[in-house]
């Protein structure tokens, strides 16, 4: 035993292989695997009712292209990804920088926030769906209080969107203020007070010394949320769901159209398909985000 | 007494106390098995069946699962291919063919399927529609299709006594029920048309479709197991005509900011609309105050009336299939249908029972179990591809609706229909059940 530590401490790829090779194999056999298995799907007519499935080369993909129901739940996760990594961010880093300004209180603040993030997404969305009610919601009351039409929220297509941005962003807020607060707190107070001497406003701060000495934790935030929000799929299933025969309009995501052809139409092959290219979207998004943001940081 | 006949006496005990532990008594089912329902509303009768089943078998233990019904086809997808679903599927018609299509559902044993084919014991077409390629895979639990609900105040108030019979009048009615403020804003519908939702929206549709054609959405082509669609027909942009004219323009008598369906009609906002028994105990839970009737599905040149029939079924793979059909037979049982018709509203599958005291009870359900002279019976086809089929084509329908430019548009709602045909005829031909 003392010569296998020994050599093991000699010998650096074996001690490597011996501490992490065990989670080396878990995450291959979790993670890897299961992507090589989608990937090869993709190429079949797997069906979850045909036992056998059958290649069918770029079959899937082709249809996939022609699909409109593809195209519309790309577009909708696009917007919502787009929307919400924009506004969320945006969103977290002005609260925690004025958190920061009321440094006594800021954690009832941040603790406040930080509420719908540990609220799971299911109760949180349905919380949101009758706060959407087109008779009973909170939002439709104060509107007739205003003499305003109700809206249709979750009927109308163009619409329920807007709805799962709104939830999505009450939803992630917190959780990115809490992010950049840290991240603010790591800034030393004295290039604040240097500046503060030299006469620089809170806004030249802001710019010339807050977002440059942030842009690495703007970066992970960035990446956290857009993988995140493209793979969002719980609010939009939640909020369509059926309620005594009366559902909302489905606002196709990606996760959704993927979980619909799976699971409701059996389609496992062209599902695997459209997972694949989420796949390679995402990381395609990721690497942009790391190519354009990592460069500034450098 | 030596060591070795300690032991010896020992062994013996052991012995007898395991065969005991193993013995069932009195024949009876000892272990556990899983059911998983379709609906969150067979929770109660369930109950009742696993109340019996246990009494009668005190070894066996029984978990019930019920579920909304899209969840529970994503659990039965995910599972029952590969072995690990329930022992018992309460699943409806198309279900049930798509997996025993499969060979995931085990043919019933003969004392089953004697039951199934027992003349009068259930609707005449169900044992086909629990059956696959001659195999009964199913007992037949429930079913029960759509009737007229309306509600007596609105009638009342606007001159009205009894229900409308045609599909005109249907379409009259709702004008006449529906309630605008002094704005002009629709508050009551008229009639609650399926707007969002597109698999129950073309089911939905499909209840005037079929006044109109005489035929289903799909039809069974002339091969077993092959279906193709009639959308792409004048009857069919005839029905489409029909909601969009009850949704735009000067006889406009729903709109997507109202309730809808149950949920609005129990809220006082809907004055009619078309739905299965079920609505009855829920109706009179959320809205005690609603003054309602039912009445029978309208007609025109034809008078078809929708039905479905959902049944207890068992996979192939289950270890306790005996144990599992003997289950499905407890949940026929008098007592545990009594409890499915009043507190669920879904009609027992068995027509050789006499329900008179719920009847009498709620009279109201006697329009979904008695066929009136003249109706026909029908069911939605049982192409595996039902769900996408009825999803895509319900899609195309319920943006139809949105289009006001439909309006008195029939040129427009020919091509819509006929897109809607493309749409489902491609769907069939890609699953390869397509066929005249």
């Amino acid at each position: 035993m003392n010569s296998f530590i020994r050599n093991a401490k000699k010998n650096h790829l074996l001690f490597v292989l011996c501490t992490l090779g065990p989670v080396l194999l878990l995450f291959i056999f979790i993670r890897i695997i299961p992507i090589i298995r989608t990937a090869y799907y993709s190429f079949t007519n797997y069906s979850l009712v045909i036992p056998k499935p059958a290649l069918v080369g770029l079959e899937n993909y082709k249809t996939m292209l022609q699909e409109p129901n593809f195209w519309e739940a790309f577009k909708n996760t696009a917007i919502i990804t787009l929307a919400c990594v924009f506004v969320t961010l945006t969103v977290a880093l002005v609260f925690s920088v004025l958190l920061r300004r009321i440094e006594r209180h800021s954690p009832i603040y941040e603790m406040l926030y930080f509420i719908p993030v540990v609220t799971p997404w299911v109760p949180a969305t349905v919380i949101w769906r009758w706060l959407y009610d087109v008779k009973f919601g909170l939002i439709n009351q104060v509107l007739e209080q205003l003499k305003l039409p109700n809206q249709a929220w979750l009927q109308n297509p163009e619409q329920v969107i807007y709805a799962i941005i709104l939830v999505s962003i009450w939803k992630t807020l917190g959780y990115y203020m809490i992010i950049f607060s840290v991240g603010l707190k790591n800034i030393p107070d004295i290039y604040y007070e240097a500046s503060y001497i030299d006469g620089a406003s809170y806004v030249k701060q802001f710019r010339f010394i807050t977002i440059p000495l942030l842009k690495p934790i703007v970066l992970f935030a960035m990446i956290m949320a857009s993988i995140q929000f493209f793979q969002t799929f719980t609010v939009s299933y939640v909020i369509s769901s059926e309620a005594q025969g009366s559902p909302s309009y489905e606002c196709k995501v990606m996760v959704w159209e993927i979980y619909r052809n799976g699971f409701n139409f059996y389609k496992m092959g062209y599902a695997s398909a459209e997972a694949m290219v989420l796949l390679v979207f995402i990381l395609i998004f990721i690497l942009i985000q790391f190519r354009v943001v990592r460069y500034e940081v450098e | 007494m030596n060591k070795k006949g300690l032991l010896g006496i020992c062994l013996l005990l052991l012995a007898s106390l395991l065969f005991a532990g193993g013995q069932k008594e009195g024949g009876a089912i000892a272990g556990k098995i899983n059911v998983w329902g379709c609906f969150t509303e067979l929770q109660k009768p369930l109950e009742k069946a696993v109340e019996i089943f246990t009494k009668e078998n005190p070894a066996a233990k029984v978990e019930v699962l019920v579920f909304d019904l899209r969840d529970f086809e994503a659990k039965v997808a995910a599972t029952a291919p590969v072995g690990q679903a329930a022992d018992v599927i309460i699943m409806d018609h198309s279900l049930t063919r798509r997996y025993a299509k499969a060979g995931i559902l085990e043919p019933a044993p003969a004392e089953i399927e004697q039951l199934v084919k027992t003349p009068g014991r259930y609707l005449t077409i169900a044992p086909s529609k629990c059956s696959y390629q001659g195999k009964v895979v199913g007992l037949p639990f429930f079913g029960g299709g759509p009737a007229l609900f309306y509600n007596k105040d609105y009638f009342a108030e606007a001159g009205l006594k009894d229900p409308p019979k045609t599909v005109d009048d249907v379409y009259k009615y709702a004008v006449k029920l529906r309630k605008m403020d002094a704005s002009g804003k629709l508050t009551r519908a008229g009639l609650s048309i399926r707007l969002t939702g597109p698999t129950g929206g073309t089911e939905k549709w499909g209840y005037i479709q079929n006044q109109y054609l005489g035929k289903s959405v799909v039809v069974d082509g002339k091969k077993d197991g092959t279906y193709y669609p009639v959308l792409d027909n004048e009857e069919s942009a005839r029905a489409l005509q029909w909601h969009i004219k009850l949704l735009h323009g000067p006889d406009k008598s729903d709109d997507w900011a109202l309730k809808h369906d149950a949920e609005g009609f129990a809220a006082g906002e809907v004055a009619m609309f078309n739905r299965e028994a079920w609505v009855i105990p829920l109706v009179k839970e959320k809205g005690p105050n609603i003054n309602f009737d039912v009445g029978y599905m309208q007609r025109d040149k034809y008078w078809r009336i929708y039905d479905w029939l959902v049944s207890a079924c068992v996979p192939a793979s289950g270890k306790k299939k005996g144990a599992a059909w003997k289950f499905a037979e407890v949940m026929q049982r008098k007592e545990v249908m009594e409890i499915l018709y009043l507190d669920s509203g879904w009609i027992p599958s068995r027509r050789d029972l006499s329900f008179d005291n719920i009847l009498a009870k709620e009279p109201r359900f006697k329009t979904f179990i008695v066929v009136p002279p003249g109706a026909e019976i029908y069911f939605d086809s049982t192409a595996s591809s039902y769900t996408e089929l009825w999803t895509k084509v319900g899609e195309i329908i319920q943006a139809g609706y949105r289009d006001a430019g439909l309006l008195n548009n029939m040129a427009g709602c020919r091509e819509v229909m006929k897109k809607a045909n493309d749409t489902a005829t491609q769907i069939l031909k890609s699953n390869n059940e397509y066929g005249e």
